[in-house]
């Protein structure tokens, strides 16, 4: 056959899209190669965990598909995950070094100069103010061999346990929920449940923009069943809640009393699973026990009607949703952000687990509590290696004098190194982070890791002169709002740069191999940590120093798999060599190479820790659903009696309106990469206010004027987008702009869940004010100068 | 140009209609189908992502289509256009 390259890239796209169906074509494809080879990878724009292979041609990337075998996507690609790689070939790319001189501005400088002045000077201020003086701001978008990496040094090295992530703004209330519900972190369960399901509870998600993947899996399992019930509960009636049977509205803050609403209509109606609470469950307020009767007792107070009052969900919509979870057979839950991102996160997660358990819709196919991660490692980097304050890898806590002895011993850590006390949680962190003179700030040194503080923390306002009177480290691709108040920049590589495993909502590790080299002398985040390693004197603790970045991810990997080898995390058996050669990843626990993975846990005969040396024998024989983490050693989850409790801050006659803040589907995070994308920069080219045609009028605001939203903290400005998404009352933005007068988390609180220590991004009271008729600021905003300066 | 390959989604007992609205749009061609399931594997050639993405939206309009699903997408193109806008502001 003779074909044009037009013709023969047509053809080569074809061949794969076919593929992916099982159908062939009718012009099959011979010889020729659209690229040079397809690298194995995973997509790093959202926490599904799509498998897809990207093609490279004289070490550029040109073109991406869908991995056919990956169990997550099926082959199956979303816009944001398929443009985003563009971002590479940005001219704004950092690709040198650089230390911030006197006159303010940045000068290029060498590896060698510019880790020789980092390490110099965390030495000198870990000397005059004590080990805990410099700390490290990492991110669930670093690889877990990174994280690992960058973890040890603080807590092995340091012995400071002054280490965070930015999960603790999206998920770490998930984590308390899954850890006080079920004694362990992460689901029970997988996205295979989507397709085993009868009913689906979406909650706190905008599934349809955050994770349009899994979406995709939801509405063709909804196509191919329609008997398949959707229940969405949301403040706002996105794409996700137009697809559901059932929309729950409710105003920010308020679905706990839909919760334990649905929870009294369930037990009212004598549709509770008496077997599997009795078998597997405790009743508790965190202190005491009790029976069935007294939690009846507790949720009673929360009729339909009275839960109506409190949330505006209309009572019938909170009947039909009881009954529907209560009586499909199989029921299965997915959240994300709207519930994490609250003041009463944990006690919002520990209620959609509370249905569960009472329905006894946990640990079989189809039913599950589901928790979907916002970014591409939160789950495998930050939370599953312990990059946390408070946590060492595996998941567990720094308190625990045996855990650190294990982590010491199994991480060739000199015994005694680890601090037993936890330190600061992220926004106690950057509280205390500031200038060398300034008494009531103890840390004065920070380096950050693929993430943009000064954008993307709450209350910003507080934050800012902490960062620029600090010594303040960043690592990254691009300049953003965070290295405008950097001392020193160091240019990062990106994944495709570098190789790395990625750790998904599902517990699935997936392996990507590095397919080009990164550009100018940008570097794998894994060098730099282990080159500060290695220049503040731990270099044998951290020996994966080489330039090779797939030889230093394996032997970070090695060590930290090792380190957790007999934890319920554990990936003992998906060495490199492994993930190298699977097609879809490995789901933990993995306890011995061969071993294929879990898909349930909790569950004997699915769950490989049933015969795990370590917790075998604490199991009963005749125990078929088994929840091991109970500190209780009992087996059991708890069911808890969570009071009712609104938000932080709630409208007022001084600030009368609700605002939630999120996603959309084109930007990702703070639009540092994604704006860089023309196509998608064109598509959102900035922030907006999403606000009721009701609430319009009432302020005199038409299309596209211009509204400041202010709050009690701090004010932005947007063009006002009137929509009926939302009900009066409530107004979006979306947090991606990074231009100084629409950044939103100026406005937002930094309140926080007093268990979980995340904020509560998702609401704040605030008043409006229409400023001018419209005006165009559709500038695609980005910044590009890395001598800019904060406020232009 | 950007070209995508595709999994577009019909009605059932709607896919020949499909195939006949489909022929009039010249920036998409039919390669296979999936009878059983109501599938066509197609592919698109459109000058930019958005472009593709508004066509997609267009196509959703019509009843005969449930969805459209990406499966892989070639942009060597453009990646060259990006390194060649790079050299211009490096040299700037």
């Amino acid at each position: 056959m003779n074909l044009n390259r037009r013709d023969f890239i047509k053809l080569s796209l074809a061949t794969g899209a076919a593929a992916t169906i099982g159908v062939s074509i009718s012009k099959p494809l011979e010889g020729g190669q659209l690229v040079d080879k397809w690298v194995k990878g995973t997509c790093r724009f959202c926490g599904t965990g799509c498998g897809v292979y990207v093609g490279t041609k004289k070490n550029k990337i040109v073109a991406i598909k869908g991995n056919p075998d990956a169990k997550t996507n099926f082959g199956f690609l979303c816009v944001k995950g398929s443009l985003g790689y563009k971002s590479m070939y940005h001219p704004d790319r950092l690709t040198d070094p650089m230390i911030r001189q006197k006159n303010g501005k940045f000068k290029k400088v060498s590896w060698d100069k510019a880790l020789k002045h980092v390490s110099k000077k965390f030495k000198q201020l870990q000397k005059d103010h004590g080990k805990d003086s410099v700390a490290f701001y990492g991110s669930g978008q670093c690889t877990t061999e990174e994280s690992y990496t960058f973890n040890k040094l603080w807590k092995g090295g340091f012995g400071s346990n002054n280490v965070e992530g930015n999960p603790r703004l999206c998920m770490a209330s998930a984590v308390g929920g899954y850890i006080s519900t079920f004694g362990a972190d992460e689901p029970a369960g997988s996205y295979a449940d989507i397709e085993h399901s009868r009913c689906i509870f979406i909650t706190g998600s905008n599934m349809s923009e955050c994770h349009p993947i899994l979406f995709r899996r939801v509405m063709r399992h909804k196509m191919k069943n329609p008997d398949v019930k959707i229940i969405v509960c949301e403040p706002r009636r996105t794409v996700t809640a137009k697809i559901a049977d059932l929309w729950l509205p409710v105003d920010p803050g308020t679905d706990l009393a839909v919760f334990h609403s649905m929870a009294n209509e369930i037990i009212k109606n004598k549709w509770a699973d008496s077997t599997f609470v009795n078998t597997n469950t405790r009743i508790t307020d965190g202190k005491k026990t009790y029976d069935l009767a007294k939690y009846a007792e507790h949720v009673s107070q929360f009729t339909p009607e009275v839960a109506e009052k409190l949330s505006r969900c209309p009572a019938a919509n909170i009947k039909k949703a009881a009954e529907w979870f209560a009586k499909s057979g199989a029921s299965l839950s997915f959240w994300t952000m709207g519930l994490n991102q609250r003041t009463r996160g944990v006690w919002a997660n520990n209620l959609v687990h509370n249905l569960h358990l009472l329905t006894g819709n946990i640990g079989k196919p189809g039913a599950d509590s589901f928790s979907i991660t916002g970014q591409p490692n939160a789950c495998g980097g930050v939370r599953e290696t312990g990059s946390l304050c408070h946590l060492l890898p595996g998941t567990r806590p720094v308190k625990s004098k045996a855990v650190r002895d294990q982590v010491e011993d199994a991480g060739k850590i000199k015994r005694g190194t680890i601090d037993p006390k936890p330190g600061f949680h992220t926004m106690k962190m950057f509280a205390a982070l500031g200038g060398e003179k300034d008494p009531k700030k103890p840390i004065k040194g920070m380096i950050t890791s693929t993430t943009n503080p000064a954008q993307s923390l709450p209350n910003l306002h507080k934050y800012l002169k902490g960062m620029e009177d600090s010594f303040l480290v960043v690592i990254d691709m691009f300049p953003t709002k965070t290295t405008q108040l950097a001392d020193v920049v160091l240019p990062a590589a990106f994944i495709y740069e570098k190789g790395g495993v990625y750790g998904c909502s599902e517990r699935r590790s997936q392996l990507t191999e590095k397919a080009v080299e990164p550009p100018g002398k940008a570097k794998a985040d894994i060098w730099i940590a282990a080159q500060l390693a290695k220049y503040m004197g731990f270099s044998k603790l951290i020996p994966w120093n080489m330039d090779d970045a797939m030889k230093a991810n394996e032997m970070a990997w090695t060590d930290y798999i090792t380190v957790t080898k007999d934890t319920e995390h554990t990936l003992w058996g998906a060495t490199y060599d492994i993930l190298k050669k699977a097609k879809a990843g490995i789901q933990w626990p993995c306890p011995y190479p061969g071993h294929p993975g879990t898909y349930k846990r909790y569950v004997r005969g699915m769950d490989p820790m049933f015969e795990h040396p370590t917790i075998k024998d604490h199991i009963p024989k005749d125990a078929t659903v088994y929840f091991y983490g109970d500190k209780k050693k009992q087996g059991k989850a708890n069911i808890f009696l969570r009071p009712y409790k609104g938000a932080e801050e709630e409208p007022d006659e001084k600030y009368p309106f609700f605002l939630t803040t999120g996603r959309v589907i084109e930007q990702w995070h703070t639009g540092t990469m994604t704006m860089r994308v023309p196509e998608i920069a064109r598509s959102q080219p900035n922030a907006f206010l999403e606000i009721h045609p009701e609430d319009a009028k009432q302020y005199g605001i038409n299309p596209g004027d211009i509204v400041e939203v202010k709050s009690r903290r701090g004010a932005s400005k947007y063009p006002a987008h009137l929509v009926k998404t939302a009900m009066p009352g409530i107004l979006f933005i979306p947090w991606f702009d990074q231009s100084y007068d629409r950044l939103v988390n100026f406005v937002t609180i930094d309140a926080f869940d007093k268990g979980s220590k995340q904020p509560e991004f998702k609401i704040a009271a605030v008043k409006i004010k229409r400023l001018s008729g419209p005006k165009d600021v559709a500038e695609k905003y980005i910044i590009s100068d890395i001598n800019s300066k904060f406020k232009s | 140009m950007i070209y995508s390959g595709s999994i577009i989604v019909a009605e059932k007992g709607l896919l020949e209609k499909l195939k006949g609205i489909i022929k009039n749009y010249p920036q998409i061609e039919i390669y296979g189908e999936d009878k059983k399931n109501n599938q066509l594997v197609i592919t698109i050639e459109e000058k930019g992502s958005r472009e593709l993405e508004a066509l997609c939206e267009t196509l959703k309009e019509n009843p005969e289509v449930i969805e459209i699903s990406h499966t892989n997408f070639y942009f060597g193109d453009e990646t060259d256009k990006l390194i060649a806008k790079k050299k211009v502001s490096e040299k700037e």
